[in-house]
């Protein structure tokens, strides 16, 4: 039967097909929904973890028992993951182990665009590109059986458009697999230095064999067309290649790391020109030349977001593309906005109304940097917002005790952590706000340690925030509704004076989460003068009508934000009566 | 290349267009069709521009089309019609579900809303029409089955997808407890494109 799956859904399945038994994660866009919907499979233990790095050491310490797990993770959570990664390419697998890295070129929800395929090559592992969501089920079982027959960890790589897009898919049944009991092993599994020199030469020795064994995979297609134009390409690109160049001869690559030299060189001498189709950097191009092989990619290809059909094609036939060059004028843009009634509204806000510098971090608030608001000054990782407000005090004092870094609950159990802990060993004078929303809100509501239940649903124990970070040192913590402008304001003034670092905890459920509806308030005419400060909020049910304000009835969820700011006195509840 | 029927539903998250293009591309696996469905989760969801682009035919390879090649825009709020415009082949058709919803830019008077939108839609699309799909989605008891209201609209141009695949893609994909209430959608939506045609007509 075929079922039409996204790349995600159609990962999970593949796990489930190939008798994975061990699945975890941390959300991140575009690779979320892979674990939310493994889960539907009882046979897998699917967990999240509270951060990337965690997720794969749990999968590394399951391989290592015997079974075969799959981690998944947005690209730049590698980067947090990246530490267990490069070193399990030394120890190899017990079951297999495959980790999906899911990218994000074009940047649809990411802080940058990186292209992690490099990884597979600087922790010399073999990388897997499927080009849809037949190929993301079935290059799972492959990888496994990669991982196993060369003792190693597999990347699977997807893209945005890979992970979010739907296409047909046939499934298949669970088939099982015997798993390999733990075995002492101290020189595969204890990396020190004495252990680790003869792995590095089995890493080395591993990627010639694979070399020598994708020639027979299967994985890489040539289909030969017309030989004038010779195209290497992989993922989603081969679909805008097929597209935008029926005519051309491809060579697709399923494993896009390592290279096979003796089938590029094939296709090489059987085309007249031989060009690299890829998206972001010259991957596949740059090795290719090294090979002493002369092929055109980047000079012609973006290195920058994302390709398609139309850039494809416009590559190769500029001329074609004359009749797109008018520029229609530039309409009023539509960036997302935090919703009505968002507690972070009100936490940034009250931030901005105190005239301090504020770190910001991952997460739903980061739309808080964007005007009207403007309240947050920086955004570079998960984690970085309280490290980044220490540091700015120390390049100059008159940022201590005037700075506040912002961090979600999720994000502040990611790896927030350390960075507060660094705050408190090094007596810096900042004032850390949790903006916790009891949830993983940007990626779809996720649970994770603080919220007391589980990936499968299960109850389980909620970490106390504040008595975690008392733990770490911290003496000065309170806990505040930001809904209660007042009294929020009055809490960080409190903690900013405080002398050392200091945690204000700004506790209100996601909106999205509670879907509880008040009701909704007007603006009342006869009593706005026009001043526009509640505009200043960003409220998306709150706009510009003549020269006064008005308020969406059908948005507006009654969280009453708006009539603490309002100087007049304008704004009412529907139902009471106007002055 | 084989005809592949490019499809693109636009307008601002919370809308319900991820349903409606779920609806739409299993209507089209439902009639035996290769389909490809293209959708963008995460922040794009906060209340900005999104899109879902739709693919069908007898093979299709890339998940997204360019400007020029949609054959169908389905839109679900005005700027975000004007926005997408370009998308639309020469002959392609533009529905709309006429609601006016502000941006941040244009309700904080950062940027202002173009006031004569409706007028360049007609200008640029000869084969433009015009719904009051909200208004007729609050009379059937909720205003947010317009997004399937307008499926019946456009199912009414796709020809090649057969009423029972709309209806087997309504029972798959919508929960039980919300499966009237959509089916009536759809089936207003049909009646209102039919009325339309008779005004063109």
């Amino acid at each position: 039967m075929k079922v039409l799956l996204s790349g995600n859904e159609a990962i999970s399945r593949g796990a489930y097909e190939a008798n994975v038994s061990v699945a975890t994660a941390y959300p991140g866009t575009p690779s979320t929904e892979i674990l939310e919907t493994i889960r539907q499979y009882p046979e897998i233990k699917a967990q999240w973890a509270p951060n990337e790095k965690v997720a794969l050491e749990v999968a590394i310490g399951a391989s290592l028992g015997g079974a075969r797990s799959l981690v998944a993770m947005k690209h730049v959570g590698l980067n947090v993951a990246a530490d267990p990664f490069l070193t399990l390419s030394y120890t190899g697998v017990g079951g297999g182990l495959v980790l999906v890295s899911a990218d994000d070129p074009g940047m649809h929800s990411s802080q940058n665009e990186q292209d992690n395929r490099h990884y597979a090559r600087l922790a010399k592992v073999p990388l897997l590109e499927p080009a849809n969501s037949q190929e993301a089920k079935d290059f799972v079982g492959i990888a496994l059986q990669i991982s196993e027959q060369f003792d190693t960890p597999v990347m699977l790589r997807t893209t945005t458009r890979i992970s979010h897009s739907k296409s047909l898919v046939e499934l298949g049944e669970r088939r099982w697999s015997a798993q390999v009991p733990f075995e002492k092993d101290p020189a595969k599994w204890v990396m020190v230095p004495a252990h680790a020199k003869f792995r590095h030469l089995f890493v080395e020795a591993r990627l010639e064999d694979l070399a020598e064994w994708i020639w027979r995979s299967g994985l890489n297609t040539y289909e030969f067309n017309d030989r004038s134009i010779g195209i290497i390409t992989s993922g989603v690109a081969y679909q805008y290649v097929k597209e935008a160049l029926p005519e051309a001869s491809i060579l697709k690559l399923g494993i896009a790391y390592p290279l096979c030299p003796k089938q590029i060189r094939i296709f090489a001498n059987e085309v007249e020109k031989l060009y690299v189709v890829e998206e972001l950097d010259p991957f596949l191009e740059e090795q290719i030349r090294m090979l002493g092989i002369e092929v055109i990619g980047k000079e012609i290809i973006p290195k920058t977001g994302e390709l398609s059909t139309e850039i494809v094609r416009k590559a190769f036939y500029p001329e074609d593309y004359e009749l797109f060059t008018d520029r229609p004028k530039p309409l009023p843009k539509r960036p997302p906005v935090l919703c009505a009634g968002c507690p972070h509204r009100a936490s940034i806000y009250g931030l901005k109304r105190l005239g301090i510098r504020v770190t910001g971090d991952i997460g739903c608030y980061t739309l808080g940097a964007l005007p009207p608001l403007s309240g947050i000054d920086s955004c570079v990782c998960m984690g970085a917002s309280i490290g980044m407000a220490e540091g700015l005090t120390l390049a100059d004092p008159k940022y201590a005790g005037n700075t506040v870094a912002v961090i979600g609950d999720s994000t502040f159990l990611h790896t927030g952590i350390q960075g507060l802990l660094d705050a408190v060993y090094n007596k810096a004078r900042i004032t850390v706000v949790i903006l916790d929303n009891r949830t993983t809100a940007m990626t779809g509501h996720q649970d994770h340690p603080g919220t007391g239940v589980t990936l499968s649903g299960e109850r389980t124990k909620a970490v106390n925030l504040s008595k975690l970070v008392e733990a770490l040192g911290v003496e000065f913590v309170a806990v505040v509704d930001p809904l209660n402008q007042e009294k929020f304001k009055a809490t960080v003034e409190e903690a900013l004076a405080f002398d050392g670092p200091a945690v204000v905890i700004s506790r209100h459920p996601c909106i999205l989460k509670v879907r509880k509806k008040q009701d909704p308030y007007y603006i009342d005419p006869a009593q706005c003068t026009g001043c526009h400060a509640c505009i200043q909020i960003g409220c998306p049910a709150i706009s510009v009508a003549g020269c006064h304000n008005a308020i969406n009835q059908a948005s507006c969820i009654g969280c009453g934000l708006c009539v603490q700011i309002c100087p007049e006195g304008a704004i009412k509840k529907v139902g009471e009566a106007s002055a | 290349m084989p005809k592949v029927t490019n499809i693109a539903l636009v307008g601002v998250g919370g809308q319900g267009i991820i349903l409606a293009g779920k609806v739409l591309a299993q209507a089209a696996v439902n009639a035996g069709f290769d389909v490809k469905l293209a959708e963008i989760h995460g922040m794009a969801q906060r209340g900005g521009s999104v899109i879902t682009q739709v693919r069908f035919g007898e093979q299709v390879f890339a998940p997204t089309f360019g400007n020029g090649t949609a054959d169908y825009l389905v839109a679900f709020e005005r700027l975000e019609a004007l926005r997408h415009l370009p998308l639309l082949a020469e002959q392609g058709v533009l529905l709309l579900s006429d609601t006016l919803l502000q941006p941040i830019t244009t309700a904080t008077g950062m940027a202002a809303y173009p006031r004569n939108i409706i007028e360049q839609l007609k200008e640029k699309c000869p084969r433009f029409a015009s719904f009051s799909a909200e208004y007729a989605a609050e009379k059937l008891g909720n205003p947010k089955v317009a997004n399937i209201l307008m499926l019946g609209i456009l199912s009414t141009y796709l020809s090649d997808i057969p009423e029972t695949a709309w209806q087997e893609a309504l029972d798959q994909l919508i929960p039980e407890k919300y499966l009237a209430i959509n089916k009536e959608a759809f089936a207003t939506g049909v009646g209102l494109a039919a009325q339309q045609n008779e005004v063109a007509g």
